[in-house]
């Protein structure tokens, strides 16, 4: 039977894993972590937006198929060295943990992301100020206990959000938007509001883009359930006063200038391609769209499709992307590969 | 399509005075730079909440870039009139403007535009700088030693009397001999004198003056007669 590579452990590598495998294929599941779940295991993301389903049970049932099925090979710790294409597909030498050369007929590609590193863009503060920290930083600390100040552990009695770091902004390089950041605030704020009745949690934003379903699941729920407030204005520079955070920016709508103390802020870093991704886009003769995403083909006709005839993509390595989106890219690079193999359903 | 004489660059000499809305608006979006300086607006706030001069007046750069943008000439013009004068061309909103907007470099263009067509504003505005505009006009230096005078620098400090006093002797210090002048910042001869009076002439600058500062136009024509009949004569010789 056929034998596919799937690139990366994240939702989309995980869910393509386990649908190719449950089609009868065997599968080499490639991941350069210790774990299984990609950004999901990394940050420790308890609630998903945007049905708020617990992060850990979501990840647990992921991994436990591929784990559990007799199909899938889990190469964690392992890395791709050379690549060769033949006949009937690539003969791929993995280093690392699992050392080996193996020839697979298709190869999906689904390193993922990372966040943004908001010590690119100074003026937040980020990294000089200690109660500065970002939304991924923020799970950790809902996952191990109760949020708290970085500087003296004490609980925050204001929090503010800042969107669009790393996002929509040439100054740092990157031009598109991350298409979850603004959800994924929502969703932390409404959870947020669980640890803190009392607090004041703003959220500054230049556009709120809690597209589709969301609008009231999330946007209008953070507003009339949690009391979240939205303040129009792209924070313009954060300095430290009395050892708190001092946001300075114009609200557009209202107030015009501030100058705002917070106990906590959060910084909604976007997705930027994943480390790994240009090398690995370079061994198997992808190309990458202008922002430095492996580019799909056609995707008119399919998301995974990439220019390189058996090679597919799948998840936030061909943009920013949820984690639903990510499931079902999953399933649609799959389908791909079995189309592209002539794979047919026999009685 | 813009027309090329609109370009405020040119300096069209026939442009000075020309107050109406839309050729200043025109003006502005013509400029060379006009493209440079602005591409778009997310309309985000991150240049006003930089900008000091918002922090303390009525002032905001995103409201400029909305206003060109918007394309309202008598809106534009009007804020041409005293808003846009309190930008202290920091450029820190370029610094930070997502869209690589200079709203500093916008205002620049507009201030230009503004002194160029010799509007209302600029009278009042450069009412203050008469003295450094003689000697621009005149030698083509700003400031000059005998100009450090306490009776115009009430907020220098205490050095100031010091400073405005023996002059000639206090230049000996610095062993230059092109600086051992006080009404000059440094020895302007006549000839260059002379080659700025031309500049001025065929640019338009002098007719600006006369429209913005009779006054001062009358002053600066004496001068600019003494010093061509000097250096004609030297000439004929």
């Amino acid at each position: 039977m056929a034998k596919v590579m799937v690139i990366g452990a994240g939702p989309a590598g995980l869910r393509a894993a386990e649908s190719l495998a449950r089609f009868g294929l065997d599968v080499l599941l490639v991941e350069q972590a210790p774990y299984l779940g990609g950004a999901l295991a990394r940050h420790r993301y308890g609630g998903l937006m945007p049905y708020f389903d617990s992060g850990p049970q979501v990840l647990k049932a992921m991994t436990a198929v591929v784990t559990d099925h007799a199909r899938v090979t889990v190469c964690t710790e392992s890395q791709v060295g050379r690549v060769e294409s033949t006949d009937g597909g690539f003969q791929v030498e993995l280093m690392g943990q699992t050392a080996t050369e193996e020839h697979v007929q298709a190869v999906i590609l689904a390193t993922g992301f990372t966040h943004f590193d908001p010590r690119r863009d100074a003026k937040y503060g980020y990294g000089l100020f200690p109660d500065v920290i970002t939304g991924a930083e923020l799970e950790e600390q809902m996952a191990a206990g109760p949020v708290h100040r970085v500087s003296n552990g004490a609980i925050p009695e204001s929090v503010a959000f800042i969107y669009c770091v790393g996002s929509r902004d040439r100054q740092v390089g990157n031009t598109y938007c991350s298409r979850v950041c603004c959800a994924v605030s929502t969703k932390q704020g409404i959870e947020l509001r669980q640890q803190l009745p009392q607090a004041r949690i703003v959220m500054f934003y230049m556009d709120v883009r809690t597209y589709g379903l969301w609008e009231d699941q999330l946007y209008w729920r953070a507003q009339e359930e949690a009391g979240i407030v939205y303040v129009k204005g792209r924070v313009a520079e954060i300095t430290q006063h009395d050892g708190r955070p001092l946001l300075k920016g114009e609200d557009t709508l209202i107030r015009g200038p501030f100058e705002w103390e917070f106990d906590l802020v959060v910084l909604a870093t976007g997705m930027e391609p994943a480390a790994g991704t240009a090398a690995l886009a370079a061994k198997f003769g992808v190309e990458r769209e202008p922002h430095g995403f492996l580019r799909q083909a056609k995707p008119m006709v399919s998301a995974a499709i990439t220019n390189r005839p058996g090679v597919f993509v799948a998840g936030a390595a061909s943009g920013p992307k949820t984690v639903e989106d990510s499931v079902m890219e999953g399933d649609v690079a799959a389908m791909a590969v079995l189309e592209h193999l002539g794979v047919k359903a026999t009685p | 399509m813009v027309d090329a004489s609109e370009t405020h660059l040119k300096l069209d000499p026939d442009a000075v005075g020309r107050q109406d809305a839309d050729s200043l608006l025109r003006a502005i979006q013509s400029d060379i730079r006009y493209r440079e300086v602005v591409h778009g607006c997310l309309n985000c706030g991150v240049c006003s909440g930089s900008c000091p001069s918002h922090r303390f007046f009525d002032y905001s750069p995103r409201v400029v870039v909305q206003t060109v943008l918007a394309g309202d000439a008598e809106a534009v013009k009007a804020m041409m009139d005293e808003y846009i004068w309190a930008c202290a061309q920091c450029y820190t909103c370029a610094m930070r403007c997502p869209l690589h907007n200079s709203p500093g470099g916008l205002v620049m263009i507009m201030r230009e535009v503004a002194v160029w067509r010799g509007m209302e504003a600029v009278h009042r505005l450069l009412k203050p700088y008469g003295r450094v505009l003689l000697k621009v006009l005149s030698i083509g230096n700003q400031l000059t030693p005998d100009m450090i005078q306490p009776d115009f620098f009430p907020d220098w400090g205490p050095k100031i009397p010091w400073s405005s006093t023996d002059l000639a002797l206090k230049r000996k210090a610095i062993p230059v001999y092109t600086l051992q002048v006080t009404s000059s910042a440094w020895r302007v001869s006549p000839e260059t004198s002379y080659e700025l009076y031309t500049i001025y002439e065929e640019t338009g600058v002098f007719r600006l003056i006369e429209q913005i500062d009779p006054n001062l136009f009358e002053v600066v024509s004496d001068m600019v007669e003494e010093v061509r009949e000097l250096v004609e004569a030297g000439r004929d010789d």
